[in-house]
């Protein structure tokens, strides 16, 4: 086999991997499902930072519902996520502001009255 | 011959594809987007004297502070000649207190006066002038005259939201201290004895924050298109008040943009700067295009809607407080690299083997 037809195959099957995984990564989950993603809890000198990502692998655009309870208060946000897309929440903490330390999240599908996802955090 | 025919069909081929890539790019438009708000007055005072009959709207005159059915009435308005309306004839009234809260350093690109007014009859061509202070009233801007069309409830408005005033604004002149709306109320006959009603005064303040995006954390320079070599993008403010905001991101999908990011109850102490960011590779399901940031207060206000459209269409719904724009290209967001890297190494193997086999065929002929 001459080096010119080894190359051409060995170009082929590269092009052939890159176009397979570009094309076929988002439809190889399979399920339909909500998920989120990448929760933290970051502390630095002065605040507390919670950080998660909503995603949506449902095969179709969802709105979510994210409530929030903050020292006693309820904080609702609203969010609408395309399918195969993501949504990212970031909250700021101050403990001078607050005198409750838990806080927590809880997400919601449109129409469902049970959180998919729950977080809480005791802050301290 | 065949060979330039062959360069001009390459030539026309690089043309279209550079234009393919530019045309997009100049369709997008990066900028700070200016933001309307409106504010109702919460206090209110006659001017005693020196001002027609001196009472100004005597009879209920907090009722002009909302959208009602209940008005604030100025009877048998004026004393001797009130045909001129910074004259000594005409009743005068201030309505203050907007609770007008903007970043100092905001452009103020316009106001607009409301007054929703009737008049028991338009004998005698019966006016109402506004005029605008912005030191507590020791100042005034030059009066803004209207002839009344109608007996019955009309909404008249003065200036606009390209409409300064003839002066240069500050955000710290729209304080509960220094901003001051007056209603003059006057008509080009004697004797005095028009009814004016006025059911709302609210005030519109079009504005422009200093708000941006930028390349560097350091936030030291201005951004307006963002690609893979600049993908994280760093807002800042400057001047805002006190207190904890939210920014909420907008990508540039259906209904003007779908919020993809919301950063909640940042801390803005007296040093004035809101500092956000969002890493535009988080979400390889953005749409790029034209993004918008928004900033409005962290309580007292819905949080921002899904779509970019509803809250810039509701700015007093969700207390906008800063509006951004600025273009994300495709190659900002991961997918599309990849996309592009295939394309690459596909056309670098064909090269390869078209070069080779040019190569081959010229050494089979000798």
């Amino acid at each position: 086999m001459s080096k010119l037809r080894i190359v051409f195959i060995i170009s082929v099957v590269i092009l052939a991997v890159l176009i397979g995984s570009v094309m076929l990564s988002p439809i190889t989950t399979g399920t339909k499902y909500s998920e989120v993603q990448q929760e933290q809890l970051l502390k630095t000198d002065k605040e507390w930072i919670i950080e998660f990502k909503i995603l949506n692998h449902e095969g179709k655009s969802r709105k979510y519902t994210i409530t929030g309870l903050i020292d006693g208060q309820t904080r609702q946000e609203e969010v609408s996520i395309p399918n195969g897309s993501r949504f990212t929440y970031i909250h700021h903490i101050y403990p001078t502001q607050i005198t409750e330390k838990t806080v927590t999240f809880a997400i919601y599908k449109e129409g469902e009255d049970i959180p998919f996802e729950q977080i809480t955090y005791h802050i301290d | 011959m065949k060979v330039l025919k062959h360069r001009r069909v390459i030539s026309i081929v690089v043309v279209l594809v550079v234009l393919t890539f530019l045309v997009p790019h100049y369709a997008w438009a990066a900028m700070n987007v200016s933001v309307t708000r409106q504010y109702s007055p919460s206090a209110n005072a006659a001017i005693t004297s020196g001002a027609g009959d001196n009472d100004g709207f005597q009879t209920t005159p907090a009722n002009a502070y909302a959208d009602d059915t209940s008005v604030a009435t100025d009877t048998n308005s004026g004393f001797g000649d009130n045909s001129v309306p910074t004259g000594t004839g005409t009743d005068k009234h201030n309505y203050y207190n907007f609770g007008i809260s903007l970043p100092s350093g905001s452009t103020i690109n316009g106001i607009q006066v409301r007054a929703d007014i009737s008049v028991d009859s338009l004998t005698n061509g019966p006016y109402t002038a506004i005029r605008l202070s912005w030191n507590g009233g020791t100042s005034w801007t030059t009066e803004k005259s209207i002839t009344l069309t109608g007996t019955a409830e009309t909404t008249y408005n003065y200036g606009n939201s390209s409409d300064t005033w003839g002066r240069t604004w500050s955000a710290t002149e729209f304080t509960n201290g220094n901003f001051r709306v007056q209603v003059i109320n006057g008509d080009t006959g004697n004797p005095n004895n028009r009814d004016f009603s006025l059911d709302w005064i609210p005030v519109s303040i079009t504005f422009t924050a200093p708000w941006d995006s930028y390349e560097d954390s350091g936030r030291t320079t201005i951004r307006d298109t963002f690609q893979d070599t600049f993908n994280i993008v760093y807002m800042k403010g400057t001047g805002y008040p006190t207190g904890n905001y939210t920014v909420s991101y907008y990508d540039a999908g259906a209904n003007g943009g779908q919020k993809i990011y919301t950063e909640s109850n940042i801390s803005v102490n007296g040093s004035g700067i809101l500092n956000s960011m969002y890493n535009l590779t988080s979400n390889p399901g953005a749409t790029p295009g034209t993004w918008h940031a928004l900033v409005q207060p962290y309580s007292g206000y819905t949080p921002f809607p899904t779509d970019y459209d509803a809250a810039a269409g509701a700015p007093d719904t969700y207390g906008i407080l800063g509006n951004d724009s600025f273009i994300v290209e495709p190659s900002a967001i991961p997918e599309f690299p990849t996309i592009i890297t295939g394309i690459a190494v596909a056309a670098a193997c064909f090269g390869i083997y078209y070069w080779m086999r040019r190569r081959r065929l010229k050494h089979v002929k000798t």
